[in-house]
């Protein structure tokens, strides 16, 4: 018999997404892609899979409950928010990720791509007029929203750059750099205020929703830029929006966005010192096919009864 | 009567630049840029200079000839191969230029910026999502291990990128925190870089460094980026290669000819980006070289010895 794997997020129809995971699957093993992202459709195809993959797309607990040959969720990055990590541990459920080094060295790539073209903005080198002067990064200041596989990835990047680097993390103290020097400050208020570039790098979770509001915006310099390649749901979106319209802060890139898409005519969409990336900063050919690599063995660990390594819930196994 | 700084190009009369000199230059000096940089005018008006000042026209020894109460010719820049450097020694003229750790830094940075938007497209970022190359783990081939080469060598350690240079004085940069692997040849370094960087200074040696031979040693996959002169590269071997696929892509701060003439074929490719040759004008850099500029100008035409030059020979 083979295997029913449904991926629950809409972005699998993209021929782009499915490639590494199909590359990965031995032959007992079938691909959905639902045609509908309906609710109720969605409940049905699950019927009889024994896997749930998604993206940014949301895997219930009655997506989970409808399933009840269901051995596994997952999906092939590393924040988990997307799914109701409670309710498939309360069912014995793995929850399979990539481990955040996995990934990490993309986005780090990713989050310095934003803030050089943020500071040269080649859009403008080939215009009527004179394009205006560059901001260096040597001797500017990064203020980095947590610390963990991304933050210190691209600490070290930074450091390269001879930039001033300044970070915010809940648990200070736990990264000793090697050859460079990170200053922890105490307060996200604090750091908001000193950086010229501000990047949020942490999972989302219910602490760290809406890390960046009207009020945070209001303390950074007006000369600042935003970098987000963690999740949408970080920024008020239309917070930033007007502190960018209005000048109060001097731009931002976004490898992430809530609401994802963005609605038309959104103050986000169109302005020349917003840059949009459509959440591929970890799209790169080695690591997609390492990521979904990992997620088809742990799928077939978990169906055929075996421990899956990783994974977000380790304490299903007791 | 105010010492004339004759600028033989017309972005001297850029608004932001007057400002900037404006700033810089000492009380008893003024700038002054012609109506039009044609060859008769700038000879003519070279008679009552006593420093003239280039952009990217050429300092000839016919000019330097021409302006016989002449202390200095200069400019902002490090590289001075516009500047017929051994007539103005003979002639016991010092050649003002910035020294190249002034502006090497903001070189470096324009490189990697090029290295990261050849990989990850963002003119792509509009559609779905596409698959970008990585630097981590790539390898940077750096031709030229001065300032800007340095720099940039410490820019993509951070990266992980494995890091090869050719340089004619071997075994000179000792990196601190990372290494850099010096081939004995360019032939050496060429197959093996998924990016190279050219970051010399032109001369004679380095005229066409890069054309089809050069092309057909690099891989298909590799990118060609150059932030030092056009002349480096040869332009129609480039727009070969590219046609071919034996190169993935470019990015250009500096052309030649320069700018490219409308319609030329390095415009139309996608993979092709090209600055105009503005990688060091950042507000920093702008300030600091004008300033040495400014006061080098002030040195020589009072007979003090100036800080900055590319001809150090001319003191004897």
């Amino acid at each position: 018999m083979t295997y029913r794997i449904v991926a629950v997020d809409p972005a699998f129809k993209n021929p782009n997404r499915q490639v590494f995971m199909r590359e990965a699957l031995s032959d007992d093993f079938e691909l959905v892609i639902p045609e509908s992202s309906e609710t109720e459709d969605l409940l049905r195809e699950i019927e009889t899979a024994s896997a749930l993959i998604t993206g940014l797309a949301p895997i219930t607990a009655d997506m989970m409950r409808a399933a009840p040959n269901l051995c596994v969720v997952g999906k092939a990055g590393t924040g988990v928010d997307s799914i109701d990590v409670e309710a498939a541990t309360a069912m014995k459920i793995p929850v399979a990720r990539a481990p955040g080094w996995m990934r990490a060295s993309p986005v780090a790539e990713h989050a310095l791509t934003m803030m050089m073209l943020l500071s040269r903005k080649p859009w403008l080198w080939r215009g009527e007029k004179r394009p205006p002067l560059h901001i260096e990064m040597a001797g500017a200041s990064v203020g980095i929203v947590g610390l963990g596989n991304i933050g210190r990835r691209i600490a070290a990047r930074c450091a390269g750059f001879d930039m001033k680097i300044l970070a915010y993390t809940r648990t200070r103290g736990k990264f000793r750099p090697e050859g460079f020097e990170i200053e922890e400050c105490a307060s996200l208020e604090e750091m908001l205020h000193r950086a010229d570039h501000v990047v949020l790098t942490l999972p989302l979770n219910d602490e760290t929703r809406g890390t960046i509001g009207a009020e945070e915006l209001a303390l950074m310099k007006p000369t600042a830029f935003l970098i987000n390649v963690s999740r949408g749901g970080h920024v008020d979106s239309d917070a930033l929006g007007a502190a960018l319209s209005e000048g109060r802060i001097a731009g931002a890139g976004l490898d992430v966005v809530e609401p994802d898409p963005l609605p038309e005519g959104h103050p986000l969409l169109g302005m020349e010192n917003a840059l949009i990336s459509p959440h591929c900063a970890a799209q790169t050919e080695g690591v997609q096919r390492m990521s979904y690599k990992l997620l088809a063995e742990s799928i077939g660990l978990a169906i055929r009864g075996e421990r899956v390594e990783s994974l977000v819930n380790p304490e299903i196994y007791g | 009567m105010a010492h004339r700084v004759l600028a033989i190009s017309e972005r001297f009369g850029q608004p932001s630049r007057q400002e900037l000199f404006g700033e810089f230059l000492h009380e008893g000096y003024e700038l002054f840029v012609p109506e039009s940089i044609d060859e008769e005018t700038i000879l003519r008006e070279a008679a009552s200079a006593k420093v003239i000042i280039t952009g990217f026209e050429p300092i000839t020894e016919e000019l330097i000839r021409a302006a016989p109460g002449l202390c200095a010719v200069g400019r902002m820049g490090t590289g001075v191969d516009m500047i017929d450097i051994p007539a103005a020694t003979r002639a016991g003229i010092p050649v003002l230029n910035s020294p190249g750790s002034m502006r090497s830094d903001a070189i470096a940075e324009h490189a990697v910026m090029f290295m990261l938007i050849l990989s990850r497209r963002p003119w792509l970022w509009g559609k779905t999502a596409v698959n970008h190359n990585e630097l981590m783990g790539a390898t940077l081939g750096i031709a030229g291990l001065g300032n800007i080469g340095r720099a940039l060598a410490q820019r993509c350690a951070g990266f992980g990128m494995e890091i090869l240079a050719h340089t004619r004085t071997r075994g000179k940069f000792r990196p601190e925190g990372f290494s850099v692997e010096e081939t004995y040849t360019l032939e050496e370094l060429l197959p093996r870089a998924d990016y190279l960087v050219i970051a010399l200074p032109l001369t004679k040696e380095t005229r066409g460094l890069i054309g089809a031979k050069e092309f057909g040693l690099m891989k298909d996959t590799a990118f060609l980026l150059n932030v030092a002169r056009g002349a480096q590269v040869i332009t129609e071997d480039l727009v070969a290669a590219l046609r071919e696929g034996k190169l993935a892509g470019a990015g250009l701060d500096v052309t030649e000819p320069e700018p490219l003439p409308e319609g030329h074929p390095l415009l139309d490719f996608p993979n092709v980006i090209i600055s105009p040759h503005n990688s060091t004008h950042s507000e920093g850099v702008m300030r600091r070289s004008c300033r040495l500029l400014c006061d080098n100008i002030r040195r020589a035409v009072e007979g003090e010895r100036v800080t900055s030059l590319a001809n150090p020979e001319v003191y004897g």
